[in-house]
C-alpha cells in the first residue's frame, strides 16, 4: 500500500517535471524578468535535482502540504479540501446505486436467461458500456432539465441536482457488474453443491441467495473494486458537465491553466484513492472468501 | 468436410495435412463467429464505418464540406440534402461525422497498437523471465493500475500538449497497465510447454523464443484484449476532445462536435445526437467483435 502509493506520486510528478513548460512563465505572467524568474525558481527549489525536489514534495505530501498554487497564490489544500467532499459524495452515490440496481439485474438474467427482462438487461448493457459519459448527460438534461424541467442542470446546490451526475456516472458501471454478476452467477449455478442442494430439497429461492450468491459474488467485488478508478476518470467528465465544484473540476481547470501543483495533488489525491478502494476489495474477498483466508493463515502458522 | 474440397496433387499425407488443417483451422473460427449474430452486427458496422472513413473525401470534401463555414445555412433540421442538419457554422454534421470517423478510427487503432506493443514488451519480459524481474515489473504495472485511465491520460496530455502523437501516446501508455498483465498470463501459460522446452535445447536465442514461439501462441486474448481497448480509447479521446484536452475545434471529431453542439442544443437538439450516436455505436462495434472473437478463438475465455 505505502509503496504504491509512493509510486503513484512518483510517476506523476516525473510527468509533470517533464513537461517542457516554464512554470516562471505561468506565475509571473507579464511581469516575466529574468530576475524575477530566478528569485521564483529559487523560492520553489527548481534549482535542486529532481531527486531532492521529489524527496521533499514526498516529505511536505505527507504532512498535508500539497503546495502553493501558481494561479492565485493560496495552498493547493485549501482547494482539494473544497472539492474533495463533493467528489466522495458523487462516487459513493453512484457506486451504491450501480450495486443496488445491477447485482438484482444480474441474478435475474442468470436464473431466468430466456425471459423478455434478460433481452432488455442484455441490450441495456451494450449500450451501457459503450455510451459515452458525457453524452448521455448531456441528453438526461435535455429530457428532464430542458423538456420536463424536473431536475437543475448544473450545480450542486441540494439533494436533486446530485441526482442526474450520479445516474450518468453509474450507468455504465451498472452495465459492467450486471455483465459480470451474470456470468459469475450462471458459472455458480452449474456447481456441484448447488446440485446437491437441489437434490436434498432446498427451495430454489434459497439456492440462488443463500447457495450461489455468496460465491457468485467473489468475482463481482473484484470488478467493483477495479471499477473504482474508472469512476474517478469518468466523474472528471460528470463534473465537467454538471460544474459540480469537484476534484475533477479542479483539475480540468488547473491543467488548463498550468497549475501544475494542483494538477500533481488532485491527480495524486485520486490515485491514492484508487489504491484504498482496491485494498478495501481485496479485504472484503478475504472475508466473503473463508479459502483465501484459510491460506493465509496457514501462512503464518507455517511461518 | 473440407476433406472432400481438397485436390488431387495434395494426396501425399504432408501436403493433406497441410490442406486440411489450413482450410479446417479459419473455418472453424468463422463457422463460431459467424453464428454469433452480435458479433456479426459489429463487424458490419465497423465495416461501413471503415467505409465511409475510406473514401469519406469522396462522399464529402474536406475542405470545402466539412470545414469551411457557411452562415446562410446554420441550423438546417435533418433533410433529404443534409441528412443530420448542419452546425453552428452551417457546415454539414454527415461530412463532419464521416471525418470524423477518419480521426478516431485513425486514433483508436493506432493508440492501441502502441499499448498493445508496449505490453507485449513489458508482459512477455515479466511472464517468461519471472521471478523477481517478474515483481517489479508488475508491482509497476500495479502503480499503473492505480492512476485512473483518463486521468492518466489528461496528465500526460497536460504536461505535454494535446498534438495527435501525444494522444496516441497518453492513450497507449494508459492501455498498459491492463493489457500487459494479459499478456503476461498468457505467456506464463505457454511458457513451460515442451515445444519452448524443445526451442531451448535447439539452442535459439531467448529473444527468438519470445517472439516466435511464445508471443505467437498468445495471440488470442492479446487480440481479443486489443479490440475491446479500440473501443475503450475512441470513448476516451472523444471524451479528452469534449473536454479541450483532444482534438482541437475545427477539426472534426466527434467528442469536439458534441461539445461545440453544447451551447446550442436546447434549441437544436438534432446537433448532439449524430456525434454521440456515431461514438456510441463505434465503440459498441469493437466491444461486440471483441467478444465474438474472444468465443471464436478461445473457447476456454467463453464467458
Amino acid at each position: 500500500m505505502v509503496p504504491v502509493v509512493i509510486g503513484v506520486i512518483f510517476v506523476v510528478y516525473l510527468i509533470m517535471y517533464l513537461s517542457p513548460g516554464d512554470v516562471t512563465a505561468t506565475i509571473l505572467g507579464s511581469n516575466w524578468t529574468p530576475e524575477g524568474a530566478e528569485i521564483i525558481r529559487e523560492r520553489l527549489g527548481l534549482d535542486r535535482s529532481f531527486i531532492e525536489q521529489f524527496i521533499s514534495y514526498l516529505v511536505n505530501f505527507v504532512h498535508g502540504d500539497f503546495g502553493i498554487s501558481y494561479i492565485n497564490s493560496t495552498p493547493v489544500i485549501d482547494q482539494l479540501s473544497v472539492a474533495f467532499p463533493n467528489t466522495l459524495i458523487l462516487v459513493i452515490i453512484s457506486i451504491t446505486l450501480a450495486i443496488v440496481l445491477s447485482i438484482p439485474i444480474g441474478i435475474r438474467t442468470a436464473v431466468k436467461p430466456n425471459s423478455i427482462f434478460s433481452g432488455f438487461a442484455t441490450v441495456f448493457a451494450m449500450i451501457g458500456i459503450a455510451a459515452p459519459g458525457f453524452w448521455i448527460a448531456l441528453l438526461l438534461v435535455l429530457l428532464f432539465s430542458v423538456y420536463l424541467g424536473w431536475l437543475p442542470a448544473s450545480g450542486m446546490e441540494n439533494w436533486k441536482s446530485i441526482i442526474l451526475p450520479s445516474i450518468v456516472l453509474s450507468l455504465s458501471f451498472m452495465a459492467g457488474i450486471s455483465r459480470m454478476m451474470r456470468s459469475s452467477m450462471i458459472e455458480s449455478l452449474r456447481t456441484d453443491y448447488v446440485r446437491t442442494a437441489r437434490a436434498k430439497g432446498v427451495k430454489p429461492k434459497g439456492i440462488t441467495y443463500v447457495h450461489a450468491l455468496k460465491n457468485a459474488l467473489l468475482p463481482t467485488i473484484t470488478v467493483i473494486g477495479s471499477y473504482t478508478g474508472e469512476m474517478l476518470g469518468g466523474a472528471v467528465i460528470c463534473e465537467t458537465v454538471f460544474a459540480i465544484p469537484g476534484m475533477g473540476r479542479l483539475m480540468i481547470e488547473s491543467v488548463l491553466s498550468h497549475d501544475v501543483p494542483c494538477v500533481l495533488a488532485a491527480v495524486s489525491v485520486m490515485s491514492i484513492c484508487v489504491a484504498i478502494m482496491s485494498l478495501v476489495a481485496d479485504l472484503l474477498y478475504a472475508y466473503f472468501d473463508p479459502r483465501i483466508k484459510a491460506r493465509y493463515m496457514r501462512g503464518r502458522v507455517s511461518r | 468436410m473440407s476433406a472432400t474440397t481438397i485436390n488431387r496433387s495434395d494426396i501425399t499425407r504432408k501436403g493433406y495435412m497441410k490442406a486440411y488443417r489450413k482450410t479446417s483451422r479459419a473455418k472453424e473460427m468463422w463457422d463460431v463467429f459467424s453464428n454469433n449474430r452480435t458479433a456479426l452486427l459489429g463487424l458490419f458496422i465497423i465495416v461501413v464505418f471503415v467505409v465511409l472513413a475510406l473514401f469519406a473525401n469522396v462522399i464529402a470534401d474536406y475542405e470545402t464540406v466539412a470545414i469551411k463555414t457557411n452562415p446562410i445555412e446554420r441550423f438546417t433540421k435533418p433533410c433529404a440534402e443534409h441528412i443530420f442538419g448542419t452546425d453552428e457554422l452551417g457546415r454539414d454534421i454527415f461530412a463532419r461525422i464521416i471525418h470524423g470517423a477518419r480521426v478516431s478510427l485513425r486514433l483508436g487503432v493506432l493508440s492501441v497498437m502502441v499499448g498493445t506493443a508496449l505490453s507485449c514488451i513489458i508482459g512477455a519480459i515479466a511472464g517468461y523471465v519471472g521471478g523477481v524481474v517478474d515483481d517489479l515489473v508488475m508491482r509497476a504495472m500495479d502503480i499503473m493500475a492505480c492512476i485512473p485511465r483518463l486521468v492518466l491520460a489528461i496528465a500526460i496530455v497536460a504536461a505535454f500538449g494535446s498534438s495527435e502523437v501525444n494522444l496516441v501516446v497518453a492513450m497507449g501508455v494508459s492501455t498498459v497497465a491492463a493489457m500487459s498483465r494479459v499478456v503476461r498470463s498468457a505467456v506464463m501459460s505457454v511458457r513451460d510447454m515442451e515445444y519452448i522446452e524443445a526451442a531451448r535445447a535447439l539452442g535459439q536465442s531467448t529473444t527468438k523464443i519470445i517472439v516466435h514461439h511464445i508471443l505467437v501462441n498468445c495471440v488470442a486474448p492479446i487480440i481479443v484484449q486489443a479490440t475491446l481497448a479500440i473501443a475503450t480509447n475512441i470513448m476516451s479521446i472523444s471524451s479528452l476532445s469534449f473536454l479541450g484536452m483532444g482534438i482541437a475545434a475545427p477539426i472534426p471529431e466527434w467528442g469536439c462536435m458534441v461539445a461545440g453542439a453544447r451551447d446550442y442544443m436546447r434549441q437544436h437538439p438534432y446537433l448532439v445526437i449524430a456525434p454521440g450516436m456515431s461514438i456510441l455505436l463505434s465503440a459498441m462495434a469493437f466491444n461486440l467483435v471483441g467478444d465474438g472473437l474472444r468465443d471464436a478463438l478461445d473457447p476456454k475465455l467463453k464467458r
